[in-house]
Formats: C-alpha cells, structure tokens, sequence
C-alpha cells in the first residue's frame, strides 16, 4: 500500500512539476535568438562631441538617444558584472541613474570571474540577444574582439577625450579600433602592513626598497612560541592564479625598468630583469623562508584572507583590500604605502588593471546599452566608482572631486602617475604559462633561467614568433 | 549467524573513521556559517563559534531570492526524478525482459550520453533549449537533467530486474496475471532496491547540478540553489562566513531527503520472499 | 510451433515499445550535440569567420601537444586514486552497514549527507580546510603532533594529486556505497548461513558468494564514478588551478582552459571528442576486469 501511494505521489509530482514549469515559457519569447550582428548606425544619436559630455557635472544624454530608444522599443538591459552586486554599490547607483535619465531597466547579473565566459560563450556562439552589455577584462577583451563578438564603438572616441584619461587607457584600441569604455581602472600593488608588528621588530616604517623587504620580512618572521613552527611571517606573495602569478612578476620587473608584454613590442618574459624577479621570489621562499611555502598557491582571494587572520606582517595586494580591513579586527592596526622599489630611485611603474564595458554585437538595446556605457566612463559614473567603492579609475577629472578627496589611502595614490595597461590576443595563455613556470621555479625542479627560457619558448609557440 | 568480536569492533571503527571524514567538512560549513567575519579571520581556527549568530544567513537572504532558488530546486528536481522513474522503470523492464533486436548494443550506447565532458555540450544544449523557446525556464532544467541520468537510471535497473527470476513471473502470469499486474505487482516491488537507490542518486545529483543551471538559467525563473550559493562570491575574495551560510541553505532540503528516503534502499528484499 | 514464434515476435515488439520513449528522448537529445561538437572540431577559431581544417585539431592534439600527454597521465592517476580508494572504503562501509542492526536508519543517513552538497560549494569547503595557514587540517594534525610544521596540502609537487583524488574520493563514496548496498541487499542471508554450516570463514564467504553475486553492481559503480572522475572539473579547479606548476593538470581542465580562456573552440571540441573515446575505451577495460555474468 505505501508503496503504490508513494508511486501516485511521485506521479502527481512530476505532474505539478511540468505545469509549474512549463508556464515560464512566455516569458522566453523576447529573449531567445536575436541581433543579426548588423553594423550598428551610431548617425541616429549625436554623439559628437564627446568631450564636452563627458567631463560635465551633471551628465546629460545626447541628443536622438531617447527617441533611437524608444523606435528600438527597449524596456530593459541585461549587464553581466564581475561578481556579485552586493559588493558593486556604485556600479548599482550608476545602474539607477541610468534608469532614472532614460526609462530603460537594467538587469544586473553577478557572476563570479570564474563563471563569465562558460556563460557568455554560449550566449555569443548562439548570436543570442540575450545580453547587452559584457564586463571586459585582460583575460577575455583581446579574444571577445577578436571573435567579432563585440560592437565597435569608435564614434564615442576622440582625441580630445582620450586625453582625459590615464594613457594607460590607450592600451584598450585593438587595431586602431574602439571596443570598449573604461569601468576602473585598479592599482594593483599597493604595500599593506602591520605597524604594531614592525614597532615591535623595530622598524618606525614600511619598507622601500626591496633590500629592506627582504632585512625586515626575516626580522618579522617569527616563531612565537618555539615549537619550532613559524606564528608570524614577514611577508606573502601570489605565485597561482589566472593573472596574479604572472602579473607579480611583470610588477616587479616594471620596477627594474622592463615591462614584459612589451619589450620592443614583443612578449618577452625571459630578460635578466625579469630572471632576476624570479630568483628574489624564489630566495623569499625557500632561502630566507619570509613566506608560506604554499604561496604557490595563493591568489588574490588568498592574500587578502591571509593578511586578515593576522599571521603576516606584510602583504601586497590591489587596493579594494582598503575597504576590507577598515571593516575588520585591524582597523586600527594597519596602513598602506607605495610598494618598494627595485632601488632607491628606480622606475616607479605600476601595473593598472583594466576592467571596461563592451556591446554585444547581437544585443538588440544598442542605444540604450550605449547611453548606459557613456554614463559610466563620464565625470558622474566614475566618480562614484571611486568614491564609493575605492576603485581607482582612469578619469583623471574625477579625482579632483570633493567626495573622491575623502577616500583614505588617496595620498598613496598621489605618489603613483606612472602606469601600464596591457592587453593583447593570447594574453591569457601567455600568463598561463608562466604562472606555471614560476611555480616550478618555485619548487625549485628548475633554476630562475631555465624555467623563464621555458616559458619564453612556450610563449613563442603560443603567439606564433 | 556467529560474528566474532574482532569482527564487531572492525565494523565499527570502519563506520567511525568514514563518519568522521564525511561529516567533518560539513560540520566545519556550519560553524563557519555561524561566525562573525572577524572570527572566520583569526590566528587559530576556533572548532565551535565563540560568538554565534545568524547574521549571515539574514545577510545573503537579503535581495538575494533564496525562496526562489529553493523552489526551483524542488521543482527541477523532483520533474527530473520523476520522468526518470516513468520512463526508466518502464525501458528497463524492456531491455530486462525482452529480447529484440540490438538489446545490447543500445544497452550500451545509453552510456554515450553520459559520456561527453558537460563544458563541450553547454554550446550545442544552449542553441537547443534556444530553439525549444525554453530558455531561463526549469522545463529546460527538467530536460538537461533527465538527459543525463535517465540512462544510468536505466542501467542500474536493469541490473535489478534482472535479478527477478522469470520463474516467478511466469508462475503468475500462468495464475492469469496479465503483463501490468506482473509487473506492478511481483517484477516491480522486487526491483525496488535498485529502483530507489536510482532513484535517491537521480534526485541528489540533480539537485547539485550545476553547470547547465548556470548557463541555461541566468535569473531566478529557474536559477537553483547550487548556483545560487555561489552568487556572492565576489570579483576579488569569498566571503567564507556567507559561503558556509549559503552552503547550509543549499543543502539543507538534501538531507532532509536523505533522511526520509535512505530506509527504501533496503526495503523489499529480505530473506524468503525470493522462494514465493 | 507457430504458437511460440508468434508469441516471441509480439513479445519483442512489446519490449522495444517499452524502450522507446527513453530512447527517443535520449535520441533527440544526443544527436545534435554530438554532431555539432564533431562539425566544431573541424574548424579553426584563429579567423573571424572560423576556417575549415579537418581532422587537424586531432593530429595536432595526439601527435604535437606534449601537454596532452601528460595531463593524460595526471587524469589517469586522478580516476585511479580517486575510485580505488573511494571503492575500497564504500565496500567496506557498505558491507559494515549491511549487518549492523542498530540505528540502520541513522547511520545510513549520516553516511550519505556528505553527498547531499553541491560539488562547487563543497570544492571551496576543502580549499579553506585545507588552506597551509588558516585551514582546520593543519591546525588539527599539529595539534595531534602528527605534523610539526604547517603543510601546504595544494602546493606539494607529487602529493597535491593524491590530496586532490582524496577530496573526489569525498564526493564519490557514497554514490558507490548507495550501489553496493542495493545489490548486497539481493544477496539471499541462506547463502550465508550454508557457507557458515560448511565452515567458511569471512574472508571466504566473501570471495565465494558476495563478490560474484556483487558483480554488477560493483561494474556499474565503478563504471560510473571512473567516468564521472575523469571529467570532473571542480575539484581541481577549485582547490589548484592545476597547480603546482601543473602537476594537478588534468585533461579536463586543460579542455576548460582551450574552450574558455583561449577561446580555442574548435581545438577543444576536438579534445572533447577524443575524451570520450578514452571514457569510452575506460568502460571496455572496466567491463572486461570485472565481467559481470547474467544472474540466476
């Protein structure tokens, strides 16, 4: 008896669950399979003159949006977000401003970085409507372009504007192309430290030149209770990761004065500046043993988790950690300088990480989508990206605003001007592959110089020098 | 039945260890769940929270449609499992009991759907579900997932029929049963075993899935708990005390399936009944 | 006998009636995928529009890639790491809970929650257990005295594989022990007592009547974890990224990384065809070890 009373409740089930489900299916019809990847006809809206527009207080859409708007008929935007918006307040007060100029919704949608493109790369191959506007970043941009996923925008760029922005900017044209506008544009190494653990080591301050990093990270690693286990250690750094390992080394070498996604125009990871980075991270590791073993394992996430707990006195980490440990146990036992530099008086080039917007090119709310990019890289969006939620951004305009004049480390920030973007196709296998080779390093199964050759061999293979 | 000592103790000390590896995770999940951020961060981890609070679940329910998540989780999950019971049970009995033409060979080409690494078919599903118009809706979800275990549904129980002897079959067909009633009433009890431990993975596995809920279902229509967990990871760090909250949510209605369903895996055949 | 042939031809036509819905909805479902994975395989993605290139992707993947190769080992030692010792413990978990009589219900229950978490969430659990400064597995290993130093579990160049088979181990045991208790549960308890009037001892008993009377269920078990093992991505995404210096590379994420961050969609495809044949070759092997024979 139970059993056959189990079968019909299975069955009445699976009945109210087809029902339930299957009246989600009108809702579906405005959004399967759309654009026809046609050429978008910028003439519709005056765009020019961008500069104008763009650095004003109070943004105003130009003129012809709201009617192209409207004869679009769209209601509603679909953004993919890096991450989840709970933490993105200032992408969400831009989001509503947008509303509130143009009557158009925005959908948000927050997908961790690792998700992003297992959910964006159907939507493209399927040429479906089903997303307007992208999160771009140096892992994805070069390839999306490439694929002819997303819309040119040269008509919102000119001279004149660009000069706006931090050069680094300039990185962002493909082939002489505009594909994007700039969301932040995040400084990505800054120094955090403890200053009780350095008082008590007896230092007054933070480290500036790597020779100090090295005397005062031994001095603070300690064994608290000598049982012969580490309790305190002087520093950490990120050896794993899909960008963080690479980018580490190319932050370091950028300080000897040598960029390595540009060395004459060509990718090259294996020149003695960039040996010479590889062999400090290794000595920090294994010789003078100032940091976890497992660090070749550690990327962002794991820094920050790390310096949080309270176990290292010392950790470089991009500037959004700020905000984290002003809410934290260590708000009043922390602060954060410039990192150090190869020497006293070397090259103080910085690594700035590029997060933009693109258009799909099947989106069917172009113009709105477009209203929605303009904002967001204008005086107003990026203002709020800063002052709300300590993003560093490539407007230079918007730094001088009383609300950005209030975020805490902005005097760190002063002492930086000089920065790199770099984005190019393969960027991402190339990172691959040396994160892999740093870590071999690391281990110590190859020497500073054969693991970097390697990699440079693999890197030829890869962009086919 | 005699069982030495040694062999007691064994037995115990078995389950103990597989006890204690198996649940510690989970136990950690919930105590992380219940700390503070400061708590989660500090030098020594603490095995049970010092100061204990909820606020982490009050913090992801907010603006987050947790109830919807579960909902859709239910529904998906308990559509799959029972299209997979209907028609599983049924092509079972089939392939069990009947001998036709390529019995064998598509036994075993049932097995190739299984087969295909998920992340190569996300494209191909995603332009299906498409042209189905069923995009974002769990009808999309109820298919993805019977795809992919009605065949092992299948499979298991056809190993289960075939244990039923055709004797006992026969002897009440020859009683005047006709093929329903043999079936429902002698075939299909006997199987049961296999039929319910099929049953109990269809449903788990599917309430776990994740990879087609992400890309087939962006929004909370048809988005389920499992990619809904992660939904607060941010772009630079976990939130580990709201990931354990979320973790606990997402599988709470799990065990309290476990809990009902697990005693039907035993249920049925005990000594005797195979004599008639 | 007309009578019989009749009989046997309406009752084969009645069995494939029985198989075809399954099979037609598994049909629809599986044809166009697998064409379209096979069509992408032999384009090239380095132009916009794609570019035809045949079976180059394949010569390219066995014959030039030396990665393939090698990730092709670390899958290997990944599934047998993983299934062996997750077989081995569900066995005897299985076999414990089959006779214990107390409390069946409950202990049952226990040892299938850990099962009841989503694969991702539980990956990122593990990550933070086993984390060398924070992590709960250190912090309870030194103060058990069994390490005197902290360990990096997800940076150890030859251990990390086998932490990492482990975890999977985690998720798989009870999918196997679910298995293996339903089909211990159609082993006949006279069996038993025979053997024990004849003088076999537990070991014997095993070998003689559980194992064989097991065969199938231990072939689907088996069977079916190793494939799941061999593409699953989780685990090793989560905790290494194929880390250290990819040692914990494994076939599947490298077919992640062609899809996703190369955007190599055709090379990929043609990694994902070339997988199947090795799951495909994996279940021939496993049929063939443990030949399950018809019962009764």
């Amino acid at each position: 008896m139970a059993k056959k009373a189990l079968t019909i409740l299975l069955l009445l089930l699976v009945g109210v669950s087809l029902v339930f489900a299957g009246g989600q299916q009108e809702k579906e019809m405005k959004e399967e399979a759309g654009g026809s990847g046609t050429v978008y006809d910028a003439s519709k809206v005056q765009w020019d003159p961008n500069h104008e527009r763009i650095v004003a207080k109070d943004y105003r859409v130009p003129a012809g949006a709201k009617e192209a708007i409207e004869a679009e008929g769209s209601t509603e935007i679909v953004v993919y977000n890096w991450g989840d918006l709970s933490w993105d307040p200032a992408t969400l007060l831009n989001g509503s401003m947008f509303t509130r100029l143009t009557d158009v919704q925005v959908q948000f949608v927050g997908t961790p970085d690792e998700q992003m493109t297992p959910k964006l790369q159907p939507l493209f191959m399927a040429k479906s409507g089903a997303v307007d506007i992208v999160p771009l970043d140096e892992t994805n941009y070069a390839n999306y372009v490439s694929r002819g996923w997303l819309e040119e925008v040269d008509f919102l760029w000119d001279d004149e504007t660009m000069s706006e922005y931090h050069s680094g900017l300039q990185a962002t044209v493909l082939d002489g192309h505009y594909y994007s506008v700039p969301q932040v544009g995040r400084i990505i190494d800054v120094l955090y430290y403890r200053p009780s653990m350095l008082k008590a080591a007896g230092y007054d301050g933070p480290p500036e030149t790597w020779e100090e990093l090295v005397e005062m990270a031994q001095a603070l690693t300690i064994d608290k209770n000598n049982d012969g286990q580490v309790d305190q250690w002087g520093f950490a750094f990120k050896g794993g990761g899909v960008l963080d390992g690479a980018q580490l080394i190319k932050a370091k070498s950028l300080l000897l004065g040598v960029n390595p996604d540009d060395v004459d125009g060509k990718v090259k990871f294996n020149t003695p500046e960039t040996i010479r980075v590889v062999q400090l991270l290794m000595d920090l590791r294994n010789k003078y043993k100032v940091v976890p073993p497992g660090v070749t394992a550690y990327q962002h996430g794991d820094i920050a988790d790390f310096f949080l707990s309270g176990n290292v006195a010392m950790v470089i980490d991009p500037t959004y950690l700020y905000a984290r440990c002003m809410e934290s146990e260590l708000a009043d036992d922390f602060d954060v300088a410039v990192q150090p530099l190869a020497f006293k008086g070397g090259p103080t080039t910085q690594i700035q990480h590029w997060n933009g917007w693109g258009l799909s090119k099947y989106s069917e709310n172009k113009t709105a989508a477009l209203i929605y990019m303009d904002i967001y890289r204008s005086y107003q969006g990026q203002v709020n990206e800063f002052a709300i939620e300590n993003n560093e951004v490539f407007l230079k305009k918007a730094y001088e605003d009383p609300k950005s004049k209030l975020v805490g480390y902005n005097d760190v920030l002063a002492q930086i001007d000089d920065t790199v973007v770099d984005v190019y196709q393969g960027q991402g296998e190339v990172y691959k592959a040396v994160i892999a080779e740093l870590q071999k390093a690391l281990l110590e199964s190859k020497t500073a110089e054969e693991a970097m050759n390697d990699a440079q061999k693999r890197i030829d293979k890869i962009l086919g020098y | 039945m005699q069982v030495s000592r040694t062999t007691k103790i064994l037995r115990v000390l078995v389950l103990v260890f597989y006890l204690v590896f198996s649940l510690f995770p989970i136990y950690w999940m919930f105590i992380t769940s219940l700390k503070t951020d400061k708590e989660v961060y500090i030098e020594n981890p603490t095995y049970y929270p010092h100061n204990p609070t909820f606020e982490n679940y009050r913090s992801i329910y907010e603006g987050r449609p947790y109830a919807a998540y579960t909902l859709n989780s239910i529904l998906i999950t308990f559509g799959t499992t029972g299209a997979c019971i209907v028609f599983g049970t049924i092509a079972a009995y089939g392939f069990s009991r009947f001998r036709f033409f390529g019995n064998k060979t598509l036994r075993y080409s049932l097995l190739i759907s299984r087969v295909f690494p998920p992340i190569s078919l996300i494209v191909p599903f995603f332009m299906i579900i498409g042209w189905l118009r069923l995009y974002d809706t769990k009808m999309a979800n109820i298919i993805v997932n019977t795809y992919m275990w009605l065949p092992f549904f299948i499979w298991i129980t056809i190993g289960f029929f075939d244990t039923v002897p055709k004797e006992l079959e026969e002897s009440a067909q020859i009683d005047g049963a006709s093929r329903f009633q043999t079936f429902f009433r002698i075939s299909m009890p006997l199987a049961l075993p296999g039929i319910a431990a099929a049953s109990i993975i269809t449903f788990l596995e599917t309430w776990k899935e994740f990879l087609y809920n992400l890309v087939l279902s962006p929004t909370s229509n048809a988005k389920n708990l499992s990619v809904g967990a992660s939904d607060f990871i941010a772009d630079m760090f976990i939130s580990w005390e709201q990931m354990g909250a979320g973790a606990i949510i997402a599988s709470i209605p799990a065990f309290i399936f476990v809990i009902f369903f697990q005693k039907y895996i035993v249920q049925g055949l005990t000594a005797g009944s195979v004599k008639g | 006998m007309a009578n019989q042939s009749d009989k046997f031809i309406k009752d084969s036509l009645f069995g494939f009636l029985l198989v075809l819905p399954a099979l037609l909805l598994l049909f629809l479902l599986v044809v166009f995928p697998v064409i379209y994975v096979l069509y992408l395989s032999t384009l090239s993605f380095d132009t916009t529009p794609a570019h035809f290139v045949g079976l180059k992707h394949y010569a390219e993947l066995l014959t030039n890639d030396s990665f393939f190769w090698i990730f092709f080992g670390h899958s290997m030692q990944y599934v047998v790491f993983a299934i062996g010792s997750a077989f081995f413990v569900a066995l005897l978990v299985a076999l414990s809970l089959n006779t214990i009589n107390k409390f069946q219900g409950t202990l049952r229950t226990f040892a299938l929650w850990c099962w009841a978490v989503p694969p991702v969430i539980a990956s990122l659990m593990w990550k933070w257990m086993l984390n060398d400064t924070n992590g709960a597995l250190n912090d309870i290993l030194l103060k058990l005295g069994v390490i005197h130093q902290q360990v990096a579990w997800l940076a150890l160049p030859h251990w990390t594989m086998i932490i990492l088979s482990q975890v999977h181990a985690w998720t798989a045991i009870p999918f196997i022990m679910v298995i293996l208790l339903a089909g211990l549960q159609a082993i006949p308890v006279e069996l038993y007592e025979v053997a024990s009037i004849d003088g076999a001892n537990g070991l014997q008993k095993f070998r003689t009547i559980t194992y064989p009377l097991l065969r199938t269920s231990v072939l689907t078990s088996v069977m079916l974890s190793s494939i799941f093992a061999f593409r699953h991505i989780d685990i090793v995404f989560t905790l290494t990224k194929g880390g250290p210096g990819e040692a914990t590379e494994l076939l599947v994420t490298y077919l992640y990384d062609n899809a996703f961050n190369y955007m190599k969609i055709g090379y990929s495809a043609a990694l994902s065809i070339i997988m199947v044949f090795i799951s495909m070759v994996i279940v021939f092997l496993l049929v063939k070890l443990i030949r399950p024979q018809e019962q009764y």
